[in-house]
Parts: structure tokens; C-alpha cells; sequence
């Protein structure tokens, strides 16, 4: 389902092929997952490209967010995926791509 | 089983945790294995005394508990760190399941406990101290979720706060007033 959808993405202008990378409800979950587990306050500032290290996160951070992404999207993030996460666009990208490979699976 | 990590000089965390309720035997034995430096299964460590009975336990605990004697660096120490932590993290909805623990706490809460735990250690600076911490961690695990714990171990040990009281795990300004707070420290 993935592939087809970047498929007539691409149809069109170029400049919609990064916004269908990620849902905005997923990208926003992801952001709730973020300001739970570093305790940001509501109205803190998240935008989808902020790195998780800007946000006060640490390494053990970033990997307890992976986690809390696994659990909550029921994926399971390999590792030398899991390290090239660092922000909140990536991270919903990789859920997005993880996602749809398990929709094909199943 | 929430362990510890290895902490490293110029980036962010990871740290070992020296678990406080670690039996000191378990320590030594920890020492013992890390010292012989070799790769054989039977440094399952705490499984070399059991008896005959246990040996799909003693299968079980050797299995988790493989650990390469030395890390090589510091890098390497934390990407034990954090293949534990993740280990860890995915043995949480069995462990969940095996005490029954839904009612008292979720899964995040216990997430951040082993955080917690991990971030005690976080100042250590020897990869083979981290290798240790390491190692009691995984023996930790290991006795969680083979369910040599009991229920009540993990609830005092992981759920509730460090005073004994439920409401240390959340913000200190939750419950009572002030003067019973002070009251509870001390009698004055």
C-alpha cells in the first residue's frame, strides 16, 4: 500500500512527496510520545523537524522514545534503524515505512 | 533486571545501574565470570549451583545472560547498554502478564523505572564496571521474567517510590500537606 501511494504521489508536484512520507495524525501521536516521555509542558514548541536532542533528550531518551513508538504502534524498530533516529520527522517516517510493510505481511 | 549502563565522557548517558538489591554473592559471581574472560556457555554465571532439576531454568538463564567478556570501549559499553534497556523494554508486557501487574502500573511507568535505574550509573567511566552492572542487570531480568520473583518483589522494587510510599513516583507536591511531609523525614 506504501509504494502505491508514493507512486501517484509522485505524479504530482514533487512537493507533496515528503508530506505523504508521514501522516500528520501519526507525526502528531509521535509528538505526544515525545513531550510525555522527556515531560516537555503543552505548550512547548514541537515542530515535526525538531531533534530530540534540542528537546533535552539524551541518548537513553532517544531510545526510551523508540520504545515507547514500538509499544505504542506495535513495530519492532531494528537497531541500525533505531540509530538513525533523531527527530520527531524521521521517527514518524520509519513508524510509516514499519507500518505498512506489516499491513503487506499480514 | 533494570540495569545499568555505561555512561560516556562527552555524549548523553547511558549509565550503569547498580541495582541496591543485587545479593552481594551475585556480585562476586559477577566478578568471577568477568574475569575468566571467555565465551563458553557455562558462564551463565549464578547458573553453575543449581541442581540437576533446574537445568531448563539453568538453559533459560544461560541463554539471556551471554555476555562478551570485555566491552572494547566506551561506544561499546553503551550499545550494551542499550540493547539491554531495549531488551528490557520488550520483556515488559510479559512481565506484566506473569504478576499481573496491569492494575497497579502500566507499561511507560515501568519504562521509566528501568530508566531511572540506568541513570543512577550514569557517571561510570570503566567499560568493565559497566560490563559488571551490565551483567547483574541481565541476572535481574533474567529472575524477572523467568518468574523466580515474586509479585510483590517488583512492586516494591520497580512500582513504588523509593520511600515506600505510592506517592513518591509521582511529583513531591501531590498528597499531604507540608507539615506531614516534614513529619514523615523527620520529627521535626
Amino acid at each position: 500500500m506504501g509504494t502505491t501511494r508514493r507512486g501517484l504521489v509522485s505524479q504530482r508536484s514533487p512537493r507533496f512527496r515528503v508530506f505523504c512520507a508521514a501522516k500528520p495524525e501519526m507525526v502528531s501521536k509521535v509528538m505526544g510520545i515525545v513531550k510525555q516521555q522527556l515531560a516537555l509542558s503543552d505548550d512547548a514548541t514541537l515542530t515535526p523537524e525538531s531533534k530530540f536532542a534540542d528537546l533535552g533528550a539524551d541518548s537513553l531518551d532517544t531510545v526510551e522514545i523508540v520504545m515507547a513508538l514500538e509499544e505504542e504502534f506495535k513495530i519492532t524498530v531494528e537497531e541500525d534503524n533505531a540509530q538513525n533516529i533523531t527527530s520527531i520527522q524521521e521517527a514518524a517516517d520509519l513508524i510509516d515505512k514499519l507500518v505498512g510493510e506489516e499491513g503487506k505481511a499480514a | 533486571m533494570w540495569t545499568d549502563g555505561p555512561s560516556s565522557a562527552g555524549e548523553r548517558l547511558p549509565s550503569g545501574e547498580q541495582r541496591a538489591s543485587e545479593p552481594t554473592s551475585s556480585h562476586h559471581r559477577a566478578e568471577r565470570d568477568h574475569l575468566r574472560a571467555d565465551g563458553e556457555p557455562e558462564r551463565g554465571g549464578e547458573a553453575g549451583g543449581r541442581g540437576p532439576n533446574r537445568e531448563e531454568k539453568m538453559a533459560f538463564t544461560m541463554r539471556a545472560v551471554k555476555v562478551p567478556p570485555n566491552s572494547a570501549s566506551m561506544e561499546e559499553a553503551r550499545h550494551r547498554v542499550f540493547d539491554f534497556f531495549r531488551q528490557a523494554c520488550r520483556s515488559i508486557p510479559s512481565v506484566m502478564e506473569i504478576y499481573n501487574l496491569d492494575d497497579v502500573v502500566t507499561a511507560s511507568e515501568l519504562r521509566s523505572a528501568i530508566s531511572k535505574q540506568i541513570r543512577k550509573n550514569q557517571g561510570v567511566s570503566d567499560p568493565k564496571v559497566i560490563d559488571m552492572l551490565l551483567f547483574n542487570g541481565m541476572e535481574e531480568l533474567n529472575n524477572i521474567t523467568e518468574h523466580a520473583k515474586q509479585r510483590h518483589h517488583i512492586i516494591g522494587q520497580y512500582v513504588v517510590g523509593q520511600k515506600g510510599l505510592v506517592q513518591d513516583t509521582d511529583s513531591k507536591d501531590q498528597g499531604s500537606s507540608e507539615f506531614l511531609k516534614k513529619f514523615y523525614t523527620s520529627n521535626y
